[in-house]
């Protein structure tokens, strides 16, 4: 009997029944947890990002889904099919593995038609298939070359035309894109998320690289210590993440050190030697008086010249300014801390021009810190 | 600098020249020369310029069952050793840390103890008296000892063991191309085991069986220690042959015709497998 995960609902779940579900995955090596409690739910053409660091769990998750590993505990189901416990070749789950694993005797028509030779379709059914492939992500003029006389972008197309070919129940895209160089990574990716969605492909991927998740999911399921920490889309995991250690992955974050003191019915935090404002209850939540970590993004900084409510005395000192485009970054020292602050560097912007030695005031919104436990 | 440029690579080949062109050519190019020389009854060399020789070893039954019988025996260790080395080499490849390198360990010790040495071991094992036999006897599964040392079989068992490393090595390398994450693609694209086989693995070891398979046949082809000291003398190799006929028969102008024959017919072997590799495995060569 499987029962739908609580947290499956993502926007805009429609009435169509999940294409794939998995339900309470658990799996350990040697006693170490990789993948702990997992549940999660794809609709038809979902794209969901796995997101964490090494050793998250998240690799160990999509391996599950692919039949490379057998979970310890829970069951997957994909179509209404419950497929635990079939062989890899038996899913008709396609994987693009991340340094591709090409077959590297085969020229790129016999790699494209490997599954199609596998599934035994006739002849003319697989020539006219591979031509699609070869049409699809724009492979023409390469087909009787080999692996080896591809570059990184060529060979990972072939990837994606291998898996695609075979009509594949779902994608799975195992850090697909880590080998690529970023200019060309972001066109692919952008490449591949508009293919995908024309194509509705159910698809997960893992990867470790936050613009990738943002770039290509629906919605993003953010992992730590082999559990999902969160699952939103991009902007409800950014803009509203759960935990100071979600908020901390995504984007550049400030950590500091402080205090949060009982002042009556609610909470005052203090973060020596200079900040001191009344914390909404709401980041106060599990918290209780005595020392805290308190996580702050860089962006959501703003730089006065005069005392603010969050920072009424002691000002910093304006150490470095970078440009970076877009965006400006400007470190301040605060006592011993270091505080990033990103501003928009466009031209107009009406904000504070600092420069190295001023003495600056912080501005932030007390909601948008996250509190943590101390160290 | 421009010539010293265009000398360099001849002074990096010098050392090996120095030793290839008195130990090798000039041995080589003297035995082809004495080929078309004329055997003088009394043991000596008449020069000349016949083909008489090699009409006789063409065409005499006696040498051309000795090269029959090389040839057989050649391709039939090649072929064993590649049945044999297949499955090592395939846990080897797939072997790490101190699995791997005791695996390694155990292919490459055989090459350290010296043929003779070996020989004598295997007399031990499967001479009439040895252990097996007496075993066999006392089992009652056999009443008379089963005659291995001195038969082709025993011959066969020598050959396999000197060469076998041979053949495992140059697979090894070629099997380790196959990695986990291929394996892996070919399941996940549909593959199963015997698929994945036939159009992955044994495709990518194809070069290696063949380069194992060369040097194995190459090796059994002009092989005198073995076949002299475990073969039968019902089943004349070559190598012992030429050297029967050189030596006991004076007869040097048609040992060299044999021994330029036989040359001939490794060279034309290990032409014929390049040439057959890079048509069925163009991918090797690139």
């Amino acid at each position: 009997m499987v029962t739908m995960p609580a947290d499956t609902t993502g926007s805009g779940a429609g009435m169509e029944p999940p294409e794939l579900v998995l339900d309470n995955l658990c799996k350990s090596f040697d006693g170490h947890v990789a993948v702990d409690r997992c549940s999660l739910a794809l609709r038809r053409g979902e794209i969901v990002a796995l997101l964490g660091a090494s050793g998250c769990g998240k690799s160990t998750l999509l391996n599950m889904i692919a039949g490379f590993e057998t979970p310890d505990y829970g069951t997957i189901s994909l179509r209404g099919k419950a497929i635990t416990g079939i062989a890899p070749h038996k899913r008709n789950v396609a994987m693009v593995f991340q340094h591709y694993a090409m077959f590297p005797h085969m020229t790129v028509t016999d790699n494209i038609a490997y599954g199609l030779h596998a599934r035994r379709l006739d002849k003319a059914e697989i020539r006219a298939r591979v031509a699609e492939m070869v049409a699809l992500l724009h492979l023409g003029g390469l087909e009787t070359r080999f692996p080896a006389q591809l570059s990184g972008g060529q060979r990972q197309r072939v990837a994606v035309a291998r898996a695609l070919a075979v009509r594949p129940d779902m994608l799975l895209l195992d850090e697909a894109f880590s080998a690529l160089d970023r200019n060309l990574r972001e066109d692919m990716q952008l490449e591949l998320s508009l293919l995908l969605r024309r194509l509705r492909v159910t698809t997960v991927l893992v990867t470790h690289d936050q613009r990738e998740a943002f770039a290509l999911a629906d919605r993003i399921a953010i992992m730590q210590g082999g559990r999902i920490a969160q699952i939103g889309t991009p902007e409800e995991v950014y803009r509203a993440p759960k935990s100071s250690s979600v908020l901390r992955f995504l984007g550049t974050t400030n950590r500091l050190a402080g205090v949060l003191v009982a002042e009556g019915a609610g909470h005052r935090m203090r973060v020596p030697p200079a900040l001191d404002f009344i914390a909404p209850e709401e980041i106060v939540a599990g918290s209780g008086a005595g020392p805290v970590s308190l996580d702050l993004r860089a962006e959501d900084i703003a730089l006065s010249p005069t005392p603010t409510p969050v920072h009424p005395t002691a000002p910093g000192i304006v150490t470095l300014r970078t440009f970076l485009g877009a965006q400006e970054r400007v470190i301040v020292f605060l006592g011993d801390a270091q505080i990033v602050v990103d501003r928009p560097a466009q031209a107009g912007v009406q904000q504070l021009a600092v420069r190295v030695g001023d003495a600056v005031y912080l501005d932030f919104d007390p909601a948008a810190c996250r509190l943590g436990a101390a160290g | 600098m421009a010539t010293r440029n265009s000398l360099t690579p001849w002074l990096w080949l010098a050392p090996t020249g120095a030793l290839l062109i008195p130990f090798f050519v000039i041995p080589i190019a003297i035995t082809a020369r004495n080929s078309v020389y004329i055997d003088d009854p009394m043991g000596i060399l008449v020069p000349g310029f016949t083909f008489a020789n090699y009409a006789k070893v063409l065409s005499d039954s006696y040498y051309l069952t000795v090269f029959t019988n090389t040839l057989l025996a050649a391709g039939g260790v090649a072929l064993l050793a590649l049945a044999i080395s297949y499955p090592f080499a395939w846990l080897l490849a797939q072997s790490s840390g101190s699995g791997r390198a005791f695996l390694l360990w155990a292919v490459y010790l055989p090459i350290y103890v010296s043929v003779i040495m070996r020989v004598f071991g295997w007399m031990v094992i499967v001479s009439d008296s040895g252990m097996l036999n007496q075993a066999l006897i006392r089992l009652g599964l056999v009443s008379q000892p089963v005659h291995i040392m001195n038969e082709v079989s025993g011959m066969g068992l020598g050959l396999i063991h000197r060469y076998l490393p041979l053949m495992i090595l140059p697979l090894v390398t070629s099997l380790r191309k196959v990695d986990e994450t291929m394996l892996r693609a070919s399941a996940n694209l549909g593959g199963g085991r015997w698929f994945t086989w036939f159009r992955v693995v044994m495709p990518i070891s194809l070069p290696g069986a063949v380069a194992g398979m060369q040097l194995v046949f190459a090796g059994v082809l002009s092989d005198y220690v073995i076949p002299a000291l475990m073969g039968s003398t019902r089943f004349q190799m070559l190598a012992p042959a030429i050297f029967y006929e050189s030596s006991t028969n004076a007869s040097w102008a048609l040992a060299g015709a044999m021994a330029t024959l036989v040359l001939a017919a490794v060279a034309l072997f290990l032409l014929t497998a390049n040439l057959i590799v890079r048509r069925v495995a163009p991918w090797a060569s690139i």
